[in-house]
């Protein structure tokens, strides 16, 4: 039984304790352990809330010790957690009219994450906080479903996104606004960003759809073995910041605990995504105490670079917006998560590519400091690829770039 | 005004759900507003979604909750006027 040690502070393992759907008697042992000593409550709700565990925080401390608790905290937890119960019958009230719409027009979309994982994973929508619907559409369909969703009153939320004169097929994300600015729509043509090589096409999607009940309506959603890769590539690229991101995983693991492992695997290996999957898998686990078969967790282990990733996100995990020394750099972690040197040479390339204005018309991203000379290698194959070798354009460019170097 | 012969029904925009088995909330879909009710609020609501009568209802509060009968009508006729005045209900026809 893995539970939150010392090295996090009261709060933090309070919060880690709570955080999950099904309470065992070590945890409500060590949660009543926790609460002898002093709580910085305005502290605990802060981070709960950021952290995407507000739900469950409140149930599990109703469920545990009530009486413990002081009773103004106990009702803004209350609150938070009805004001959240309502947001997001909303949002599923009207991802079901959504999926109507598109079916009526014969456009196929998948919602995942949001309410869809609330009802499978953790059995009922107040459990999960959650702010937009994220729906997968396939391309040929997407503006059509860009459409739909015009005609219902949703605007493109140029907040989040702004591309004027943007080729409407090559963005991945739509975010839409409804018109009471209650509800956001997130379609997608892709699962994740192209760095992180998980395409399902046609047939991997239509193969993978399982029905179930939401608020009554049967709805079709992914299958488990591809949500939790899902989960895996989305919390590997926002670097497992959230907690949130790692009860997913558990309480996905922990609602279907006869998971087709094999296919799960197989899609991992097509992907190239094995090394999130062990991520996630181990940190759950280590985390949050979550139930892996043997052969499943002595699998993981073997990835011993895994592991060390497992261990540095767990360092960080709460000290979002703190400096913190010798914390994982994005670019890093990005690039150690891929487990095929393919990978992780496209992904120093795309580094490469967006680093320089010149390539991309925009700011730059950053390249990890070691990997700092490909730049240089690769900048003058990049103007060329842009250019052409004879071009006027390229003589100009280099000829500015030599002069800048003095 | 509603009386204890009147025939009450929840509104059909109107969703419900329970909150620890201690509170249920109420959210009407269309003007989303919502909602909260208590214990007792709970119990009426669940009368009116069985298709109890106001009557019926009130005999049931008498008896869960041991209160007499005066304060039972008067506990729901002034709930069922409040969640009508939310339009969280209506008189069914």
């Amino acid at each position: 039984m893995s539970l939150p040690n010392e090295r996090m502070g009261v709060e933090q393992q309070l919060l880690v304790c709570c955080a999950r759907i099904c309470m065992d008697s070590a945890h409500a042992e060590r949660i009543r352990l926790l609460l002898q000593q002093t709580i910085n409550w305005p502290f605990l709700l802060q981070i709960a809330h950021y952290h995407g565990v507000m739900p469950l925080l409140y149930r599990s401390l109703q469920a545990t010790c009530p009486e413990e608790i002081p009773p103004a905290t106990l009702d803004k937890l209350r609150d938070s957690f009805r004001t959240n119960l309502v947001r997001n019958e909303i949002l599923a009230r009207e991802l079901l009219t959504l999926l109507d719409l598109f079916r009526a027009q014969g456009i196929s979309a998948i919602p995942f994450k949001g309410p869809t994982l609330a009802t499978s994973a953790y059995g009922h929508l107040s459990l999960r906080q959650f702010g937009d619907l994220d729906l997968f559409v396939p391309k040929c369909d997407l503006l059509r479903a860009c459409e739909v969703l015009v005609s219902q009153g949703y605007r493109v939320n140029d907040q989040v996104h702004h591309r004027p004169g943007g080729d409407l097929l090559r963005a991945k994300y739509h975010p839409f606004v409804g018109q009471d600015g209650l509800v956001r729509v997130d379609v997608q043509w892709m699962i994740a960003d192209s760095q992180f090589s998980f395409h399902l096409d046609h047939e991997d999607w239509r193969a993978s759809l399982v029905p179930i009940s939401m608020t009554g309506m049967s709805i079709f959603i992914f299958s488990p073995e591809v949500v939790l890769l899902i989960l895996c590539v989305h919390g590997s690229k926002h670097l497992w910041t959230k907690l949130q991101w790692l009860c997913d995983v558990a309480e996905l693991l922990r609602a279907y605990p006869k998971l087709d492992w094999e296919r799960v695997n197989a899609y991992a290996r097509r992907f190239g995504s094995q090394r999130m999957l062990a991520v996630a898998g181990l940190f759950a686990h280590d985390l949050l105490g979550t139930t892996l078969s043997t052969d499943v967790l002595e699998r993981m282990k073997q990835d011993k670079v895994a592991q060390l990733l497992v261990g540095q996100l767990r360092s960080q995990l709460f000290m979002a917006g703190d400096t913190i020394p010798g914390a994982v750099e994005p670019s890093f972690f990005y690039l150690q998560m891929r487990e095929r040197w393919r990978n992780q040479a496209r992904y120093v390339f795309r580094l490469c590519v967006a680093r320089d204005p010149i390539i991309t018309g925009r700011a730059s991203r950053s390249l990890p400091v070691s990997l700092t000379f490909l730049y240089y290698l690769l900048w003058p194959i990049l103007l060329i690829g842009k250019y052409g070798l004879r071009s006027q354009k390229l003589k100009i460019t280099i000829s500015q770039w030599l002069e800048r170097m003095g | 005004m509603f009386s204890l012969n009147s025939t009450v029904q929840p509104h059909p925009e109107v969703v419900d759900t329970d909150l620890d088995g201690t509170e249920v909330v109420l959210l009407h879909l269309e003007n989303k507003t919502y909602f909260s009710l208590n214990v007792t609020g709970r119990r009426i609501w669940k009368g009116l979604k069985e298709g109890q009568s106001l009557q019926s209802i009130s005999q049931h509060l008498c008896k869960e909750f041991e209160i007499d009968a005066d304060r039972a009508d008067q506990s729901v006729l002034s709930l069922i006027q409040e969640l009508a005045n939310h339009e969280l209900v209506q008189l069914k026809e």
